[in-house]
């Protein structure tokens, strides 16, 4: 058998017990429901065929009283799936009996079970499915399918649950769910398990086919698969043979297709001079990962540090960190911080670290007060609630846009993932574009380093295009087209 | 250099106001004074040419000392639209942000003579309240280059109280043609010089936009945004995302009732009425000593960048030490007239800000009036009256094309 990492995974909702968990649900329509039965034949699999998607998460267990009927009723379906060499991974959720779930998996000859919680031990490969937070990172799973991601794109643009009256942030700037950021969390918690996201295509709103682009793009370029889960108009229009649904679904297969030829960009490491240091969990958590969301939207790289790993991690490159959580890092890892400040950097900390150091000369902040402690400062805010929105812009003001590392231009609906493998291999910038209307104008990106080239991947070329770079401010701008969706800069 | 147009100067002229504007085309206003600018070309942002061409154009204004000796200088840059919106692919200080090495080149000679405190002041593109440091480093300039070049340098982002406690009240000597007052950041009250930088370019309220447009941009969107409270201003995490169309622009509603409310609201919503309006009253209200124009690269089609704008070229730098002298000149370099009436190019839709500047005592726009130092304007005209001729019609719903730069 192929190695679950070579899997490309599909959610497959159909059949009885799929039925029996959404009419719980609002929403429960007639359409959804014959798509649920359509997609449980054989027949269904068709559209499948020449497409990277080689793995089907098909639900197994919930318990349900359908669970039974489910499993016996999947038979017909993996069969033809086998034929054609699809692998499938059964999911299990909610109150089901696991051990019982999994003897029906492996005698059903299911490769694999997507499983909640602790799980009985066996010899089907089990993928946990869990959030970063309590995930079982430290048991090294094969694969890790990490709950809690988010469907991609400008909220209220593709999300109207969220109410469209939260379209737009303080800053003006369209709000944009994406899971970079999930992603560099997790890749700090285990560099190179690799990760499925498993979100759901909303159902409430018309989904262009860019929009779906946009959601295997903004996973890719996380570092991540995406659990291909489609929408049920699409669905059904599947099931339908409908020529229009098929069109979108060959440029989602071309899109999911991109990815597997640069496998080597998932596990790259970010390139930042911002350090953002927390546990990330408890009282820490919506805080910790609210600055990781808002620095994202600055464009502004960072690397996740964890609280557990401060005395020992990797601080070549930074320049800042930011590190606000109540209980500060003691012991080593203070020392660690202290010694980052007094050989020039910059820590941002939460009032409990304390006041250090002389008053920095001309700083006036509202909400850190800044001192200079040896060659660097120490930033302590001045109040243990602050506003991320505006804590993250003074980071990065205290930081100096002086070490900005890119700057985007004639676009303002991007978030990036910039990566480095080091040693003299190129520097990767991955960008999303969120925006509904393709930019007309091409996108300037002010680059810090002074590369000498920059060649160009979108989603589903086979070879790059070169990139004119001019000088400018110490650095290079590179003059990118127009990039409707997402674009990869190879930087040397 | 005499300090041109004074709140006495213009007291003394208030009669002119209710003269209006019905008058004959090229009727001038005779007791509105006249001013001196001087013209330098400068085809280059070398640091080394635009000090020298600035020091001369300075000179031929009587020299800097005389006006900012000992003093402290607010200056009002026009940094248009927001700091990440380029013209193509060029920085925006070569199409529509005035370029820093002109900026800190007026300031080094500014310091040489005298002055011991430079404020850089703008409203930083709505709804952005971050630092004005911030700001311009996100667009390019590095700020920290213009440290040193006066006493002291601070910058500040006027869109919002910024360092101040409260907003200053600026009447307008008049009586205003839109308000009876204004309320500004305190930088614009506590200067004793009161400086306009800027681009010449095109716009599409107000035909040119140009010194005294820039003046424009002194209202704090806590104050004139959209979306402010009735009774309350906007708080700075709220400043809204369309700028100051409902208030100021189009008259849709009142401001806050912490500032005057308008004059008279019955008065025409066209903002092609009352933004030229509205900047002849903050000018009046808020004098302007010098305009520097730099204009060795600057853009046509649009005051930001934009689908129909294209940069230009016209290779000078000009410094007046009145604002309705100085537009009128920029004016004819543009191959503008600026006495044309509202419904002649460049004001096809709306009243020459220019004229009603003049009509109010603020200055002439009659060229035969204003003495021309340096270069002479028919030798160094940039056509923007061809530029704008040649430009399609604007383009509506579903138009896409890509110009070129």
């Amino acid at each position: 058998m192929e190695p679950l990492s070579s899997w490309t995974p599909m959610r497959w909702p159909s059949g009885p017990l799929e039925a029996g968990i959404r009419q719980k649900k609002d929403r429960f329509s007639t359409e959804l429901k014959e798509t649920l039965e359509r997609w449980h034949m054989p027949a269904a699999l068709s559209f499948l065929k020449g497409s990277p998607v080689n793995c089907l998460v098909v639900s197994w267990a919930a318990g349900l009283p359908e669970d039974a009927a489910q499993q016996k009723s999947l038979g017909p379906l993996m069969e033809a799936g086998r034929r054609e060499g699809l692998k499938f991974a059964g999911l299990i959720t909610g109150p089901a009996d696991k051990r019982a779930a999994m003897q029906a998996a492996r005698s059903a000859g299911l490769q694999a079970i997507v499983a909640e919680g602790e799980t009985p031990k066996g010899d089907l490969p089990v993928i946990p499915l869990a959030e970063v937070a309590s995930a079982p990172w430290g048991s090294s799973p094969t694969i890790l399918a990490l709950a809690g991601a988010r469907w991609p794109g400008v909220r209220g643009q593709a999300d109207p649950r969220e109410s469209n009256d939260i379209n737009a942030a303080a800053t003006h700037l369209a709000w944009i769910d994406s899971n970079i950021y999930l992603m560099q969390l997790a890749r700090a918690q285990a560099r190179r398990t690799p990760v499925w996201l498993m979100f759901e295509a909303p159902d409430d709103t018309i989904l262009t086919p860019e929009a779906y682009l946009r959601a295997v793009a903004d996973t890719g370029a996380a570092g991540a698969q995406w659990a291909v889960s489609l929408g049920t108009r699409l669905r059904s229009g599947l099931a339908n043979g409908s020529a229009e649904a098929l069109q979108t679904w060959r440029r989602i297969a071309d899109a999911l297709a991109f990815f597997p030829k640069h496998p080597e960009w998932a596990f790259f490491r970010s390139k930042a001079v911002l350090g953002v240091l927390s546990d990330f969990a408890g009282n820490n958590q919506m805080l910790g990962e609210e600055m990781l969301v808002l620095l994202a939207r600055r464009n502004l790289p960072f690397r996740v540090i964890l609280r557990s790993a401060a005395a020992t991690a990797d601080l070549t490159g930074l320049k800042a960190i930011l590190c606000l959580d109540q209980e500060t890092p003691d012991g080593a890892a203070r020392q660690r911080l202290a010694s980052f400040v007094e050989q020039g950097g910059l820590l941002l900390a939460s009032e409990k670290w304390g006041r250090e150091g002389a008053p920095a000369p001309g700083v006036n902040n509202p909400r850190f007060d800044v001192r200079t402690l040896g060659k660097g400062r120490l930033a302590v805010l001045k109040e243990s609630s602050p506003d991320p929105y505006l804590v993250a812009r003074d980071a990065h003001f205290l930081l100096d846009r002086v070490n900005d590392l890119l700057r985007f231009y004639n676009i303002s609906t991007t978030i990036c993932r910039f990566i480095s493998a080091g040693g003299g291999k190129p520097d990767v910038l991955q960008f999303v574009n969120f925006a509904r209307r393709d930019p007309a104008d091409g996108i300037p990106l002010w680059l810090h380093d002074s590369y000498r080239t920059a060649r160009l991947w979108s989603l589903g070329d086979n070879a790059a295009a070169t990139v004119k770079l001019s000088p400018e401010l110490g650095g290079v701008t590179a003059q990118l087209p127009s990039v409707p969706i997402y674009g990869a800069l190879e930087l040397s | 250099m005499s300090d041109q147009v004074s709140r006495r100067q213009v007291l003394s002229v208030l009669g002119a106001a209710a003269l209006g504007l019905s008058r004959p085309r090229a009727a001038f206003t005779m007791s509105a004074p006249a001013g001196t600018v001087a013209i330098g070309k400068c085809r280059t942002y070398d640091r080394a040419a635009v000090l020298s061409t600035l020091q001369t154009a300075f000179d031929q204004l009587g020299g800097l000392g005389r006006l900012v000796k000992g003093k402290t200088v607010s200056i009002k840059l026009n940094l248009n639209g927001g700091p990440n919106r380029r013209l193509g692919y060029l920085p925006l200080e070569e199409s529509h942000f005035p370029h820093p090495v002109l900026v800190g080149a007026a300031m080094q000679l500014m310091g040489k003579a005298g002055a011991q405190r430079v404020r850089l002041l703008e409203c930083a593109w709505a709804p952005s309240t971050a630092p004005l440091e911030d700001h311009l480093m996100e667009a390019g300039w590095d700020w920290r280059l213009l440290l040193g070049t006066v006493p002291k340098v601070e910058f500040e982002n006027t869109n919002f109280l910024g360092t101040g406690k409260k907003y200053s009240r600026f009447k307008v000597p008049f009586g205003g043609f839109l308000y009876p007052a204004y309320d500004l950041n305190h930088c614009y009250e506590d200067c004793d010089v009161f400086i306009s930088i800027t681009k010449p370019k095109d716009h599409s309220t107000c035909g040119v936009t140009l010194g005294m447009k820039n003046v424009f941009g002194t209202t704090p969107l806590t104050l004139y945004g959209s979306g402010v409270g009735v009774d309350k201003d906007n708080e700075i995490k709220e400043l809204p995302n369309n700028g100051r169309m409902e208030i100021l622009h189009y008259g849709r509603r009142q401001p806050s009732s912490l500032v005057l409310p308008e004059i008279d609201p019955q008065s025409s919503r066209n903002d092609g009425y009352r933004i030229p309006r509205c900047i002849v009253d903050l000018v009046a209200a808020r004098p302007v000593h010098l305009t520097i124009f730099d204009a060795v690269l600057s853009m046509a089609g649009g005051q930001g960048a934009g689908l129909r704008s294209v940069q230009t070229k016209p290779g000078l730098i000009v410094v007046g030490n009145n604002p309705v002298s100085s537009d009128a000149v920029m004016t004819a370099l543009m191959n503008y007239d600026p006495a044309a009436d509202k419904g002649q190019t460049p004001f096809t839709t709306c009243d020459n800000t220019m004229a009603l500047g003049e009509s109010v005592g603020l200055g002439t726009r009659d060229l035969n009036r204003i003495e021309v130092a340096g270069a002479p304007i028919k030798d160094n005209i940039c056509d923007y009256l061809a530029l704008r001729k040649a430009r399609q019609p604007r383009p509506g719903p579903g138009f896409e094309t890509k110009r070129s730069t």
